[in-house]
């Protein structure tokens, strides 16, 4: 009991031993370099720069997809209305776009609100909310793009040769696209074991990536909440 | 913004950080894992205090606010850190003009806080700073009872892997 007692005082002692001497580091030889206000100036701004850069692109990227699906579109309805199906790969690029601005305009607005002069928990939380945006999308867009494969080469020919392919869009491709997708899928997953890139391509399909996030948010707001 | 306001903000800035400049630096070396980070961080963190200075409520306390953005930069800084998987630890050659104590009475803390999530570590890192309750609950967003709390069940948590090791 009395040994217990003792590696209880001398391990309970550790961090209340560092609470002892640590607020005596003041860092004055530490030589850190100290910046001046016009730097500082210019570094914050750079900083800003480079937060709003990535979702500046991805906008851009959405918008003009929605709109040259959006205006092919409205420019053959007729033909889409004689063949339905050749709808869909059009819809998947459109709704790809419209996900991808989505996302960008939400980016946008949550990097505004940021100060970082937030409590801790709700800056965390924000943060949190951020990545399971972004991992939903990625989900989304790998979901899409390995049923939907067949919309990249239909829209390449178009765009590249002139070719109107996707008005060759019936039952049958939409079956054949459906299916090598499935089988090339399985296969790839079956390849690497689910260890490609670490499983991030598995996790972030099968909505692993988002659940986890999920996941941690919760356990923050039961943090929070308990006494 | 005129040119005296900006002087003077500049002026007010460089007051205050000089007042409070080793809590920034504690808070840098508690998350640094070289001292090519403990810059990188210092820098980091004081401007992100330059760019959110314009939001600090003069009523409150400067210290408080200062917690939040030095923690909250501490904590996405870390976030980026560990996606570009850099090697942990200090090489024997940069500890020149770098205090050795200070380094590793760092390494003592990180070792502690060490597998604690982002919120429980910042709460060990503000009670180690000899913070009151109060204060730790509104750096952090928690009720200063369940600050108390949580830094007791810290405690006896870290009491326990220490038994079993």
């Amino acid at each position: 009991m009395s040994e217990e007692f003792g590696l209880e005082e001398e391990t309970k002692m550790n961090l209340d031993e560092v609470r002892g001497t640590w607020t005596d580091l003041s860092g004055r030889e530490a030589r850190l370099r100290f910046l001046e206000a016009r730097e500082l100036e210019a570094r914050w701004g750079r900083k800003k720069r480079q937060a709003l850069w990535p979702a500046l692109h991805e906008g851009a990227w959405g918008l003009a997809a929605v709109l040259v699906s959006g205006s092919f579109a409205f420019d053959h309805w007729q033909d889409i209305l004689a063949m339905p199906l050749g709808v869909i790969p059009c819809a998947y690029v459109w709704l790809l776009g419209a996900l991808t601005l989505g996302g960008a305009l939400w980016k946008m607005a949550t990097l505004s609100q940021l100060t970082l002069g937030r409590e801790v928990a709700q800056e965390l939380e924000s943060c949190l909310r951020g990545e399971s945006v972004r991992a939903r999308m990625a989900q989304w867009a790998l979901a899409l793009g390995m049923s939907l494969w067949m919309v990249f080469p239909l829209f390449g020919l178009q765009l590249l040769g002139g070719y109107r392919a996707v008005f060759a869009f019936d039952l049958g491709a939409l079956a054949l696209q459906a299916g090598v997708g499935v089988v090339l899928g399985g296969l790839l997953m079956a390849w690497f074991d689910g260890t490609f890139l670490g499983g991030k391509v598995r996790d972030a399909l099968f909505g692993e990536e988002v659940k986890r996030i999920q996941t941690m948010i919760e356990e923050l707001r039961a943090f929070q909440r308990e006494p | 913004m005129g040119v005296r306001d900006k002087r003077e903000r500049e002026a007010r800035f460089g007051k205050l950080m000089a007042e409070s400049q080793a809590i920034l630096y504690r808070v840098a070396l508690a998350y640094a894992r070289s001292r090519e980070d403990l810059e990188d961080l210092h820098q980091d963190m004081t401007v992100a205090l330059w760019g959110a200075f314009p939001s600090w409520d003069e009523s409150r306390p400067f210290s408080t606010w200062m917690y939040r953005v030095a923690l909250n930069t501490a904590l996405s800084w870390e976030r980026r850190a560990s996606r570009r998987l850099k090697p942990v630890g200090l090489p024997e050659g940069e500890l020149a003009g770098e205090p050795r104590g200070d380094w590793e009475l760092a390494e003592t803390l990180r070792s502690l806080m060490k597998g604690l999530p982002a919120l429980e570590r910042a709460l060990t890192l503000l009670y180690v700073e000899g913070r009151s309750y109060e204060e730790i609950g509104e750096v952090l967003g928690l009720n200063p009872a369940s600050a108390a709390v949580k830094v007791s069940r810290i405690k006896e948590r870290l009491r326990k892997s220490a038994l079993a090791e």
